[in-house]
Order: structure tokens, then sequence, then C-alpha cells
């Protein structure tokens, strides 16, 4: 009970926040909806009356009968336009507080908790289904239905408070065994389903993808993937539907008991009006009221919507408070500051002990890695070996179990301008739905620069990440959207966004970071696109402490200084020639790859001077 | 036309008969019980009539219908609604499995680029179930017919004169008419802004956007445009439901003065005698349900075309499968080995709305028994060439030959059970290991089963991926992909080895495609994976198959039997690596633009 009133409480305060003048008109069209059917059942009572007594007054009551009949539809529509229009401020509040949510943190440890995660998207696909669009008009039809119902007990009380309570328990009693039937119902559709609703709906979904659609051929995988969603989907829904008709069992009950006691009522008003103790205009009256009463009863639908509207606001607030946040947004907090330091930075990877909640192993465990500001490093390690851990908690998404992580002596875990230090492109970056300013100018956009000033430097970032050709494709025009699925949008292909996540991060090098980042930056180019790249790759991280992850080892050797991973932390640790000379797993490594081309045949001068001309 | 749409209505009426004939009928007590709650007032004007004429059993008969009414009408509603939920679920189920059928099983993958279909498909694939809902929008459309058909008798049982009335209905059809209009309208308004808000709020939690946004100083931003975004997505039904309650306005102004208009002239004559107490209450009580005629014909009305319109896209879909499956009729099973190998003459091929041919007139022959490498830049045509091979895309001129026989007269079905391979867009399968390697050799037949755990294992260790399945905490039972609670989410690395050991599953293919699939991989593992691919290209000849290795790595290119560079979608050069380093042209270029990054 206590719980049911806190989630009632914060539903109500949270409407309240989204928009106080809607929520207060309609409050004050419920009342009139109230107000209306009163009227009109009173009237045209009164009305009837003074027709069968053939009496004037009927005029005068009959407009009144009019003027109830007409507001209630009135009220009606203005009440689902004002519902709409709260709706929006609603949908913008709870969208953002999810979002913010997401975003508070300082880490990602929360979204990579598969727990967590599902959370939010469950939220989220009920904020956007179609009960998360339409809760307020469902909440508020609920309200505007509950002042008809306490309309038609006005109407009824007037000639007997007995009757009127009695119908009134009857019709509490239906809502009862309604709403818990929806409740199972519910609690079904939203909770214990869903895992293997979303297994089923994960593998019908397969044969619809076009990604994989090749291998769903070849392997002719589709018949066995409906097997299994037939399966899976059973099994999902089996239980839901046991428990339902269990359900279902006790709502017909509670139905005709409500149905008995309204039988009651009516026989009770039907034999006063019988024995002559309640006129006939009054009887019709009562009659009317009865009816209308049913509107706080079932309400089917609206209620149901009505409920997961509170269920899923609950849902929000202790999203947020598991993850130690205010059940409301924060005040506004602008842009963020401009780093404050400048210039390459010192990176320094002391004793670090990191292992993932979900792993029994560390990671790491005691590694040290130092690179003084302004130095070229490669890493290189096999498949799993923690590379693209190390970047993350460079990056200060991941605090290390033991030992510690330091940008110019700042921690990025705990500092936001530290993190700000470390410019990253990952491998899976992302291709946001804004324009190609924006994609390639982000952090200076985040920073509130305006569009004159970062068009220099995103000009010149595209160009040093070999993306002038992206620029031409799109008649130079910076505002084309890079998402085919907008007006005016466009779509690029991997290699160009490859290049235009890498100029992201040479804008960020330019907006003050003094680490920069490459995880695989040039994996989906092109032979010549690369080269292109790593030609320039000296001249475009000068001034800026430069990590380099690659497997082509034929990139790597332009960095000053190369770190070989291990499972047991750094395992080598010198310059390209240094660990040639030296031997063990690098050079092992870079023979492998170039003993392909040695065996192949050596290439002949002309050829490699050929291919040096022409990149 | 009408013939089509009762067609559609058959459809879904017999799908859930098929399903379940009782909860088919049930679902429609709801009617039943609206057909009750629509007579009121005519239960009123017997009870008035009794209490003014003193006739006990008119008083009985009207009591008793609003009592019946009121307390049997959630009754039926229940069971009406349980009835209708459950066969909503089913319904979906079976035409959600029948969409997906057609989808995965059409022969080409056409469809997937075909704008029309894709339209088609997105209505349909949105959610869950959709044609659940086609089946609850003919219920509501009948609970929306029973109301007016009812509340028309029950007035002109009492008054003809109340049927005037329904003349206001003119000018409220073309009120009507203008909010659906508004509503579609913001529907389009708002698509846009509904989709970049989805987009940006989905960057808030995927946790490669949010790390990029924490680096770049971006969170703000994000949350400035979740927030605009939003705003502008909800903003334009907001406004179209305001204008049409301003017009709603309107319409019930003018309605209320002609029923003002109706109700005096019947008080009139009530009051002078000439019609019964029991008619005007009748009237009285009917006006309001009246006005609601037109309202609830015309929701009849949107919910059947809701309906209609999505059965009919999906009855679309499905002409689609099978005109698709005429097109790919060839029955002849494939080969159980090549002699001559693969052919291919005269090719020419366009992507569905490109304007450009990914191939032109393309003649190649890939010889029984040998390991062919396919090198060329970005989009030169190279896994276009794999999608012709193994029949994704049918060739717009030329043929494509398996020994002698065109690939058109061969079972689609059987010959890509003849080849296998491993693409650099591989699915990432978020199933059990056992099944996300396993359906790389299904056993044909009604129960397709996934291969014994020897098999697998054999697979993976070919793949060079042994140690991602070590890796895994519950071996083959591990739950792949961080989406499940369970779930294990494996790096690209590992998802990549993943693909390639369902690529060597099958024993021995006629065509074995390998299509950059080491791209993620480090150099080691991708030494270890070339020597098994020879191995398993050896193992794949004796059979006289061919195996086709699309890579950028030249190092891989050279030990091949044979190279060929596409460029421009057609072949530049081909011969083996010493041939084509001698001929110093594009080839020779390229490689030793990489080869210089070794020496």
């Amino acid at each position: 009970m206590r719980r049911w009133v806190g989630v009632e409480r914060h539903f109500w305060r949270m409407m309240w926040r989204s928009s106080r003048p809607l929520v207060a008109a309609l409050f004050a069209i419920a009342a009139a909806r109230g107000l209306a059917i009163w009227l009109m059942i009173y009237s045209s009572g009164q009305a009837l009356q003074a027709v069968a007594d053939r009496s004037d007054r009927a005029w005068g009551w009959l407009v009144l009968t009019v003027i109830g009949l007409g507001a209630s539809p009135l009220a009606e529509a203005w009440q689902g336009a004002a519902s709409y229009a709260l709706q929006t401020r609603f949908t913008r509040q709870q969208t953002l507080l999810l979002a913010e949510a997401a975003n508070a943190p300082h880490g990602i440890g929360h979204l990579e908790n598969s727990e967590t995660r599902a959370r939010f998207n469950d939220i989220e696909e009920y904020l956007r289904g179609m009960f998360g669009v339409n809760a307020m008009y469902a909440v508020w039809s609920v309200i505007g239905y509950g002042a008809v119902g306490l309309g038609g007990f006005a109407a009824v009380a007037q000639w007997s408070w007995p009757v009127a309570l009695w119908t009134l328990l009857a019709f509490r009693v239906l809502h009862a065994t309604w709403t818990g039937y929806l409740d199972v119902l519910l609690k079904d559709l939203v909770e214990d389903g869903s895992i293997g609703r979303r297994q089923a709906d994960y593998l019908r979904s397969l044969p619809l993808e076009r990604a994989g659609g090749k291998e769903l051929r070849l392997f002719g995988m589709t018949p066995w993937l409906l097997r299994r969603y037939a399966e899976v989907w059973r099994a999902a829904f089996t239980g839901i539907w046991q428990r339902r008709s269990r359900a279902l069992r006790g709502a017909l009950i509670g139905c005709t008991v409500a149905g008995i006691m309204l039988v009651g009522s009516y026989v009770w008003a039907g034999h006063a009006a019988w024995t002559g103790s309640l006129a006939v205009g009054s009887t019709v009256a009562v009659l009317q009221g009865l009816m209308q009463m049913s509107s706080l009863g079932a309400l089917g639908d609206f209620n149901v919507q009505a409920i997961r509207a509170r269920f899923y606001e609950n849902e929000i607030r202790s999203l947020r408070s598991d993850l130690g946040l205010a059940a409301t947004l924060p005040e506004r907090t602008g842009t963020p500051r401009a780093i404050d330091q400048r210039g390459a930075a010192a990176v320094d990877v002391t004793g670090v002990t990191f292992t993932y909640r979900s792993r029994a192993e560390p990671v790491f465990r005691g590694l040290d890695l130092h690179i003084p500001a302004g130095q070229s490093v490669a890493v290189v390690g096999v498949n799993g070996v923690g590379k693209s851990t190390l970047i993350k908690l460079l990056c200060g998404l991941y605090a290390p179990d033991a030992g510690t992580v330091r940008i110019d002596g700042r921690d990025p875990a705990l500092d936001d301008a530290a993190r700000r230090r470390v410019a990253t492109i990952f491998q899976d970056f992302v291709r946001y739905h804004l324009s190609l300013e924006t994609n390639v100018a982000l952090p200076l956009v985040a920073r509130g620069i305006d569009e004159q000033a970062l068009r220099h430097t995103a000009d010149e970032a595209l160009r040093d990440a070999a993306g002038a050709d992206v620029l031409t494709r799109l008649d130079d025009d910076w505002a084309t959207i890079l998402e085919p699925g907008y007006a005016g949008g466009t779509d690029l292909s991997g290699g160009q966004w490859q290049r235009v996540a890498l100029a992201r991060a040479l804008t960020a090098v330019a907006a003050g970071a003094g680490v920069l980042v490459l995880d695989e930056p040039t994996a989906a180019l092109d032979v010549r696109a690369e080269a292109e790249i790593f030609s320039r790759f000296l001249e475009v991280t000068r001034g800026v402490t430069t990590i380099l992850v690659s497997h082509r080892l034929s990139s790597v050797r332009h960095a000053d200084r190369i770190v070989v991973l291990g499972p047991e932390g750094v395992v080598q640790d010198g310059t390209h020639d240094e660990l040639l000379v030296a031997g063990g797993p690098y050079a092992d490594m870079f023979r492998l790859q170039a003993a392909r081309f040695a065996a192949a045949g050596a290439v002949s001068d002309q050829n490699a001077e050929m291919a040096g001309e022409s990149a | 036309m009408i013939r089509y749409h009762l067609q559609s209505i058959g459809l879904v009426l017999r799908t859930s008969w098929r399903i379940s004939p009782s909860a088919t009928l049930i679902a429609f007590l709801e009617a039943v019980g609206r057909v009750l709650q629509y007579l009121r007032p005519l239960f009123f004007g017997l009870i008035v009539g009794g209490l003014t004429t003193h006739s006990l059993h008119l008083l009985v008969l009207g009591v008793g219908g609003i009592a019946f009414s009121e307390s049997c009408g959630f009754l039926l509603g229940t069971a009406g609604v349980q009835a209708r939920v459950g066969l909503n679920e089913r319904i979906g189920h079976h035409f959600d499995a029948e969409v997906a059928r057609i989808s995965g099983t059409a022969a080409t993958l056409d469809h997937l680029q075909d704008p029309q279909y894709r339209d088609q498909m997105h209505a349909l694939r949105e959610r869950m179930g959709a044609l659940g809902m086609a089946y609850n929008s003919l219920i509501n459309a009948v609970n929306n017919l029973v109301a007016p058909v009812t509340t028309i008798v029950v007035a002109a049982g009492a008054d003809l004169r109340l049927l005037l009335l329904l003349l206001i209905g003119v000018p409220a059809t073309w009120w009507a008419n203008r909010t659906m209009r508004w509503e579609q309208r913001a529907e389009d308004a708002s698509a846009a802004a509904g989709r970049r808000s989805k987009h940006f709020s989905g960057l808030a939690v995927d946790p490669v956007a949010a790390s990029e946004l924490r680096i770049f100083g971006a969170r703000n931003l994000l949350l400035r445009l979740v927030g605009r975004e939003a705003g502008e997505w909800r903003k334009p039904f907001a406004q179209a439901e305001t204008r049409g309650a301003a017009l709603s306005t309107g319409v019930t102004l003018l309605y209320v003065v002609a029923a003002t208009g109706i109700l005096v002239w019947m008080a009139h004559d009530a009051l002078h005698g000439r019609i019964s107490a029991a008619r005007f209450t009748t009237g009285v009580l009917v006006v309001g349900q009246l006005r609601d005629v037109v309202g609830s014909l015309q929701s009849t009305v949107h919910f059947l075309g809701q309906m209609l319109r999505t059965v009919k896209r999906y009855r679309w879909l499905a002409e689609y499968g099978e005109t698709a499956a005429a097109a790919h009729a060839g029955t002849t099973a494939a080969p159980e080995a090549l002699h001559d190998g693969l052919t291919l003459r005269g090719v020419s091929f366009r992507y569905p709305g490109s304007e450009r041919e990914a191939l032109h007139d393309l003649d190649l022959h890939l010889p029984a028994g040998e390991v062919i490498a396919v090198v060329g830049e970005n989009g030169a045509g190279k896994s276009t060439l794999i999608g012709l091979l193994t029949g994704m895309y049918d060739v717009n001129a030329g043929s494509v030959l398996v020994d002698s026989t065109p690939l058109q007269q061969l079972s689609l079905d059987d010959w890509r059970r003849h080849c296998s391979g491993a693409f650099q867009d591989h699915l990432k399968l978020e199933l059990t290991a056992r099944e996300a390697v396993g359906v790389g050799d299904l056993s044909p037949g009604v129960a397709p089963a996934i291969p014994s755990d020897e098999r697998l294992l054999a697979a993976l260790d070919d793949a060079a991926a042994s140690d991602v399945l070590a890796a895994l905490p519950d071996g083959l039972d591990t739950r792949l992909g961080s989406s499940w609670p369970s779930g294990v989410e494996l790096s690209g690395g590992q998802w990549q080895r993943l693909a390639i050991g369902r690529a060597m599953v099958r024993r021995s293919p006629l065509l074995l495609v390998l299509d950059e699939p080491t791209s993620a991989l480090d150099p080691a593992t991708e030494h270890a994976l070339f020597d098994r691919y020879s191995a398993a290209a050896k193992a794949t000849s004796r059979a006289g198959g061919v195996t086709l290795i699309v890579t950028h790595r030249f190092s891989t290119v050279a030990s091949a039997d044979r190279v060929i560079v596409l460029a421009d979608g057609t072949v530049a050069e081909q011969g083996t690596h010493a041939e084509l380093m001698a001929a110093g042209g594009r080839y020779a270029q390229l490689y030793g633009l990489q080869a210089a990054g070794y020496r």
C-alpha cells in the first residue's frame, strides 16, 4: 500500500513538473465533464417529469439538458487536446530522464551490464511504443471517466445514499477484479516474459535483416531459425497463458458478484418507481445515474495504459536511483569548460590490475606503461590480450582495481577534464545522424563553438585524415546529413566513414587533447587509402602523444616505439629496429607478415618505386 | 477490389479459426454486450411507458434490460478481451513466422535491396505481431459497427424526426476526414524527428557511443539533442489534436443547435399529447448516441482500413515470395564433384536501384580444384562476384555455369548445400556457441538439426578458434551476446573466428568463399588460419572444389594458385602471382605498395 502511494505520488509529481498549467487545465476539464453529466442527468429527469405532467417547466429543463449534452463531448475533445500537449512535455521529460541516467555516470560500466542495459531498453521501448506516447491520454481519460462516474453518483445520491453507495461498492468490486486481472496480464507482458520474448523476437528478425542474408541463404538457416522461433515463443507464452487463464477465473467470479449487486440496485430503483416513492422523472435520472457510475468500474484499455504509465515512470525513478541519481532532472549544466591544459600529455600506467565483473581472470596484473609527452607508441598483441581494455582504462571509462592511470598526472577515471585530453577513435566508432560538420567537429560543437570558428579546424582535420574526397563527394556541403533516411541525407562507404571518424579525433586534438588513441584506424580502408594516411602520420601527430593499436605491422613500424602486450603484461618494448634485432614475439610476427611477401618472390625495385610515387 | 478485401478478411478469420475456433467466437461476444448497451434508450422508454401506463411487465422489461446489459456486459467483455488478447498473440506469431519465412527463403537477396519491399516489410516488422493487431482491428471494426446500427434502429423506432440529426453527420464526416488527415500529416511531420530522437537516445545507452561522448565532452550536447528532438517528435501530434478539438467544438455546437430544435419539436408534441412520454424519453436519451453514429461508422471504416492495409502488405509480400520462388524454379541437383569448374560468361550485374554496373561483361573461368585469390580496390566488384556465384543475385546478362550447367537450372538450395563461406560482415549470432557454429551445416529435412559436437570442435580447430571456445565459461553451451542476462560478449576477432568456424563445418564444399574474413585478426592468427585454409582447400580440391579468397592482404594472395585482379567491374589482370609481378601492372603496383611496409 505504501509502495503504491509512493508510485502514485511520484507519478503526479513528474506530471506536475512537466507542465503545471496543463495539469491544472486538465483537472478543470475533468471537473467540467462530471458537472456536465450530472446536469444532463438531473435536467433530463426534470424535463421528462414536466412533459409527463404536461407542464411548461419542460422548456427550461430541456435547455439545461441540451447544455449538459453538448458540454460533455466538448470537454472530452479539449481533454484530448490538452492531454496530448501534456504528452509532448511529459515524453520529452521522460526521454531526458532516461538519457541523462545513461549519460551521468563517469564510466560506462552500467551500460555494459546486461541487466541494466535491458532495463534501459525496456523503458525506451515502452516510451516509444503505442502505450508510451498515448499514456497521458489514457491517464486523463480514466480521470475524466471518474468525474463522469461521480456525476452519476451525485444523481443517484440525491435520491438514496444507500443505493448510491451500494452501487459504488459494486463498481469498486468490478474495478478491483478487473485491475487484478490486468495486473497479471501486464506483469507477464512487461516483466517475466520479456527475456523469452526478446529471444523469440531476435530469432524471427534474423531472416528479415539485410546483414547476414548471405550466410542465412548459404547455410539454409531459415527453416531451422523458424523452428527455434516457434519453440522459444511457445515456451515464453505457455506460462503466460496459464497464469492468465487462472486470473480470468477470478475476474469472471468478480464480474458475476458485481453483476448481481448491480441487479440489486436496479431492482431497488424499479421497485421504488413502481410503488410510487420515486417519480417518473426521478426514476429516469436515477437509472441514468446508475448507468453513468459504470465509469467508476472497469475501463479496459485506458486503465491498463494508465497503470503502465505509472509502472514505467516508477521504473525510470528506480533505475535512476540504482545509478545514484535523483528522481528529477538536474538544473542545466551548460557546455563543458575548455580543457585547461595544452600540448602533448604524458601517459603513466602504474601497477594496474583490472578484472571484468563477468570474468574470473584479470585482464592485467600489475601493468606498467609510461609514455613521455609527444612520443608515438604502437601497441600490438594477439586478439583478446586486452588492447581495447587498455584504451578504455586510459580514457577513464573503467577504473582499475589496483594501480593508477594518469594523464599528465591526473586521473581520467575521476577527472572529466583529464579524460578529454585523450582523443580516441574506437574501432567501431559512431556514425552520428548529423551533418558532416558535426560528425567531424563534434568535440568543438560540444563546446558550443560557432560554425565559422570551427569550419577551418574541421576542414584541416578532414584533409589530414585523407578525407578530402569525402567533402568532394558531398559537393563541399558541410551541412549534409550523413544518413540517407533524412531529407538531403546521404550515406558514406565504410572507408569514407573511417576517415570522418579519424578527422573527429584530430579535431579533438585541435580542441586541446594531448593524447591521440587510434584503434585499428585503417581496418576498412584499401591499400591506397591506408598508405595515404600513414604517409602523413608523423606530420599529423606532431605535438601530441600518439597510441596506435593495429594488426598491420607495416603501419605499426611508423611509431617511435612499439609495445608488445602479452597475457603477462608488457612483453617487449622498443623501436621497430631494436625489436627486430632483439628477436622475440614482435620480430616473429613481423617476419611472419613480411615472409608472405618474401615467399611470393622479391618485389622488384621498380615496382617499389612506383608504389612510393603513388603513395 | 471488394473481392480482394473480402479475401483479406477471410484470410484473417480463417487463420484465427484454425488457431482456436472457440476463441474466435468468444472474441465477438464483446459486440453482443455492445448491442445491449446501445439498446438502453429503448429500455428507458419502456420504463417510462410502464410507469405512465401502470404496466408492470413493461417496467420489468425495461429495468431488466438495463440491469442485464449492465451486469452481463462486463462478463461478456472480460471473456471477449481474454479471447482477443490470446488470439492476437497467436495470430501475430503465425504471421510473423510467415513473414520471416518469406523473407528468409526468398532465393536471392534482391528483395532486401528493393525499396518497395523494404517499405512493406518495415511496416510489418516495426513491432512483433502486426498482423495480430490486424485481427484486433477487425474486432474493433465490428464493435464500432454495432453501435451506430443499434442506435439508428432505436431512434427510428422512437421517432423518425430524430434521424434528421444524421444530416449533421455530413459536416461531421468532413470534420473526421480533416482530423484524420491532420493526424496523418502529424505522423509524417514527426517521422524524421522521431527517428533522430530514437537515434540520439540510443547513443546514450550504447557503450561505444557513450565512450565517445565522454571523451569528446559531448554528453551535454547529446542531452540537448535528445531534448530538442523528443519535443519536436511529439509536437505535431499535439498540434493536430488541438486543431481537431477546435473543429470538433464547431461541429458539436452545430449539433447541439440541431438537437435542441428536434427535441423542442418533440417536446411540443409530447406536451400536446401527440407522442407519448415514453417515446420522448427514448428520444432524449438517444440524441447523445446519435451524435456518435457518424464517428462510429468512421471508426469502423478506419479500423477496417487499418486491418486491410496490414493484410494487404502481408499478401503483397506473400505474392512477392511466390513470384521470386517461381523465378528460381531450377530443380537439377548440384553435382557431387566439379570437373571443369565454375564459369562466368559475359556477366553484367547492377544492384537494384543503383545506376552503376557492379560487374560489366565479365568472362571468367575458375578451374576445379584451385585456390583463387581475388583482389581489387574498394568497389571493384569482389563481393558481387561472390554473390553471383552463390546465387545471391541474378545476373542481368550472361550466365554463371557450374561445370556446364547454368546456375538457374540448378536447385539453388542444393547448390548452396555444396557451398560454404565466411564474410567480413558476418552474422553475430546471439545464440549458444553450439548453435552459432552448428548452423554451418544443418541436416537437411523437415527437422534440421545441429551436427555433433565432435564436428563442431573440429571445425573450430580448422578456424583457429579453439581458444575462443576455451575462453567461454560454459563451452559450447555458452550463450553469446550481451543482449542476454547470462550472455557473454565477444570481441570483433572472436566473432570473426566463430564465423570462420561456421564456414568450416561443411566438409569438402564445391565452392568455399572467404570474403575478407580475417580483417579483425592479428597476424599470428591470420597466419595460422591461412595454413589451415590451404589444408582445407586441398581437401576441397579433391572433389574439384574451388576456394575463392577475397582479401586486401597481398601476403595471403601470393600463395594462391591463381590471382584475379578486378577493377571497375571487370577483370583487369589474372594469372599466377609470379606472372602478374612480371607483368608489372596494377597488381604489381598494389603489391609493392603493401610490401614496402615490410622492407
